[in-house]
């Protein structure tokens, strides 16, 4: 079906031009699943652009080697040629829903519009046929979903919507770019079903590029792994090779599985927040959001509570109430058993570490804020503990010099946490510090997060929506669902041996293939 | 990824604003006469070598004259929009940061201000106090803050609710450090492309008024003042009118092809 041989492929941005991708050799047959799997930057968005010649948009260029599409080589394609082929024969499904699905169009004339442009066939027709692969997505409501726009729909809906537009034309060949990372784990298994029921109906190759390998095992015949542009080899059985290192993760928490004794450094009583929205346009009636209904949590010192849950499950809204960024509507939190709570006790580390930071400030000014607003150090000492801040998180002292455009992501979430630990807090809320880095960064992340616990006896609330992170580092968990506290108790008990049954969906959903 | 290129135009612009601006700084190195040096014997001559630009009817130097008017004109320009940003800086990050009821009152209060015709308000406050150079400069800047409050207040709406504001916050930074600290200095763009277009409109602004006689007064020259006086004997003496019109023409060009080109690269 496709035979990719000897690709190299270059970027020519600013200055000299960087080799993304060298001399890459593969091969998809006929029906088959080919999974290409590695750490991020590795080349594996640059190997799919590549097959259908997308690549030349993104300032790539393809250098050498040949891409043969049922045995005809599209480097020599005319434009007129590769248009057809795009769409028609290979098709694309991206990472990001949301920003792939144009927002003025409703999803029944974007796929409509796509039909007309490639086939010679009626309005009418082509409306039919619409309707018909947004059934084949298994988007139930399917005249509901035809009328809507993009923003009315979930994530896990646009991205089945992505997919009806991507098999609409019947294409032979799909390339899947990490078309579920940006989901939740429930949704990611269910998209991930109906990828595979899509290959046996349809008959479809399938080139699918993921970074987690818990989906592979699920759908791939054939896994190949990529670094650093280049074919590492072929994994023969993905569940045992993990990127997850799991054993390094859940080394993490167990020493520490048992504190009972310790001082409570923060409870909740009865904690609730409701937000007024408008639910609908013409109806002037506000109805009200229970973003966080009654919830009874505590933390001890030197512990961590793993809180999980999806999307809009109330987690970040929960996480924004302890830190005292929300007034809470209802119930109380107490420090330790005072009321009051002193802002340098508790600090945050937000998700996205890209954001988290201001982009016109120094490192150093950033790490000061705290210390000057709250006198942590006097003027003198302020360079020697700047000094000593950026020795905790493990990164070079002449870099408090530096803006954070010049750091990485992981780098950066440091940064993040060298800020929190700036005021000397007792409790640290972590809100997901780690779903937007790479697994070999979460890892040591991760490490520093523990080594630093164990050293400074801090508290931890750790934040995410992946289940095996959480269960690597914390010594409790509590489960949340739409607002609500389900389930709470010791990460073994409540991850191993679930009771309430939403808790028992979300834990087979995060170890999905094993 | 585009590439983005600087046109030809928008380093016509700076290539104009940096001269100008060198010429106002070394007026007096620059200019080969004094400025307001009377000599009625020398009056109304065409351009020669002697006087490049020609003379007035009072035979001073229309060069020299033009060459001081250029710092008149652009510390009337920077002053004035210095004024402006500074009011608006303050209206536009209250609003936009608390929002709610003090955001509406704050807006409607620009929106009121947005409805004057401001040349025709400015004419009324200058007529009705002294005119000269820091009144003028003030009045302006008091009437042209509208701009930038709309502009730093909408870029701060969506700037707070960016995780490094939430983070300062739980850091215990007050509200005045979060917006001086934080807000401005990101929000500060969009705003300084404003600044540059403004100084163009205050330029021309003085220009205005000081052809109605209500501007700079004589003998400090200033471009618009030079031109009226050229108004008079317009049919003989071309260079008076001329040379100060082609000057005004090509800064306020200048300042916004600049301004604009600044806009698109942002």
């Amino acid at each position: 079906m496709l035979e990719i041989k000897d690709l190299k492929v270059s970027y020519y941005g600013k200055g000299k031009p960087t080799t993304a991708v060298d001399g890459v050799c593969l091969k998809i047959n006929e029906g088959e699943v080919l999974a290409l799997v590695g750490a991020s930057a590795c080349g594996k968005t640059t190997v799919a652009l590549s097959v259908a010649r997308l690549i030349s948009s993104y300032d790539g260029i393809i250098s050498n080697g040949n891409i043969l599409f049922k045995g005809k080589d599209i480097m020599q394609f005319s434009h007129k040629k590769l248009r057809d082929l795009r769409g028609k024969e290979i098709s694309y499904i991206f990472q990001e829903p949301a920003s792939s699905l144009n927002p003025v169009f409703t999803i029944g004339e974007q796929i409509t519009e796509l039909l007309l442009t490639h086939t010679k066939i009626s309005k009418h027709e082509a409306k039919t046929k619409a309707k018909e692969a947004l059934s084949l997505a298994q988007l139930s409501d399917t005249e509901r979903i035809f009328n809507s726009y993009p923003h009315q729909l979930s994530g896990g809906m646009k991205q089945r919507a992505m997919i009806a537009m991507a098999i609409a034309l019947k294409p032979k060949l799909l390339i899947a770019d990490e078309p579920t990372t940006a989901l939740d784990v429930t949704v990611q298994a269910k998209i991930v079903e109906l990828l595979k029921n899509l290959k046996n109906k349809l008959g479809l190759s399938i080139l699918f590029i993921t970074h987690d390998l818990n989906l592979v095992s699920v759908i791939a015949d054939r896994v190949i792994e990529m670094e650093r542009g280049r074919i590492k080899g072929t994994v023969s059985n993905p569940k045992g090779k993990a990127y997850l290192k799991n054993g390094t993760f859940s080394s993490l928490g167990s020493e520490t599985v048992s504190i009972n004794q310790g001082l409570e450094t923060v409870s909740t009583n009865n904690l609730t927040k409701h937000f007024a929205a408008a639910s609908g346009f013409f109806n002037r009636e506000k109805d009200t959001i229970k973003a966080v209904d009654g919830v009874n949590i505590s933390i001890k010192a030197g512990e961590t509570l793993g809180i999980v849950g999806e999307t809009g499950s109330g987690k970040t809204t929960l996480a924004k109430l302890l830190a005292g960024l929300y007034k809470p509507t209802a119930g109380e939190i107490l420090y330790g058993n005072k009321k009051d709570f002193l802002k340098k006790d508790i600090q945050m580390v937000f998700q996205n570490p890209y954001n988290s930071l201001d982009p016109k400030m120094k490192i150093k000014d950033t790490l000061k804020e705290g210390l000057i607003i709250h006198n942590i150090v006097k003027p003198s000492r302020m360079k020697e503990k700047l000094n000593e801040l950026m020795d905790m998180v493990q990164l070079p002292q002449k870099s408090l010099n530096k803006y954070p455009r010049e750091f990485s992501g992981g780098e950066r979430q440091r940064i993040a946490l060298a800020r929190a630990l700036s005021t000397e807090p007792k409790l640290i809320i972590l809100d997901e510090p780690v779903s937007s880095l790479d697994t070999s960064i979460q890892d040591k992340i991760l490490n520093l997060l523990t080594n630093l616990q164990r050293k400074m006896n801090l508290s931890y609330i750790f934040i995410s929506h992946d289940i095996l992170v959480v269960k690597a580092i914390s010594n409790r968990v509590a489960v949340m669902h739409q607002g609500k506290v389900i389930e709470q108790g010791p990460t073994q008990q409540v991850c191993d041996n679930p009771q309430d049954p939403y808790t028992k969906e979300l834990m087979e959903a995060a170890v999905y293939g094993k | 990824m585009r590439k983005k290129r600087v046109s030809t135009l928008t380093i016509f612009g700076a290539i104009v604003v940096g001269s100008l601006t060198i010429v106002a700084i070394f007026a007096p190195h620059i200019a080969p006469h004094d400025p307001t040096e009377i000599n009625i014997t020398d009056a109304l001559l065409s351009p020669s070598s002697e006087h490049i630009f020609g003379t007035d009817q009072l035979g001073r130097d229309v060069f020299s004259r033009m060459v001081y008017g250029a710092r008149i004109s652009l510390t009337i320009g920077f002053v004035a929009v210095g004024i402006a940003i500074f009011i608006g800086l303050i209206i536009g990050s209250i609003a936009g940061y608390y929002g709610g009821k003090i955001d509406s009152i704050l807006m409607r209060f620009v929106d009121i201000m947005l409805c004057f015709p401001s040349f025709f308000l400015i004419l009324t406050l200058i007529a009705l106090l002294e005119p000269n150079i820091m009144i003028i400069m003030i009045v302006i800047g008091v009437t042209g803050w509208m701009g930038t409050a709309r502009l730093i207040r909408a870029e701060i709406l969506s700037l707070k609710e960016r995780e490094f504001i939430q983070a300062s916050r739980v850091l215990g930074a007050s509200d005045a450090r979060i917006i001086i600290k934080h807000l401005i200095p990101n929000g500060i763009g969009p705003v300084m492309v404003n600044a540059i277009l403004g100084i163009a409109a205050a330029i021309l602004i003085e220009s205005g008024l000081s052809f109605l006689g209500i501007g700079v007064q004589p003998p400090t020259p200033s471009w618009g003042n030079i031109l009226i006086e050229g108004k008079a004997t317009l049919g003989v003496c071309w260079w008076l009118m001329v040379f100060p019109g082609l000057a005004i023409f090509i800064t306020v060009l200048g300042y916004n092809l600049l301004g604009e080109g600044l806009r698109e690269s942002l």
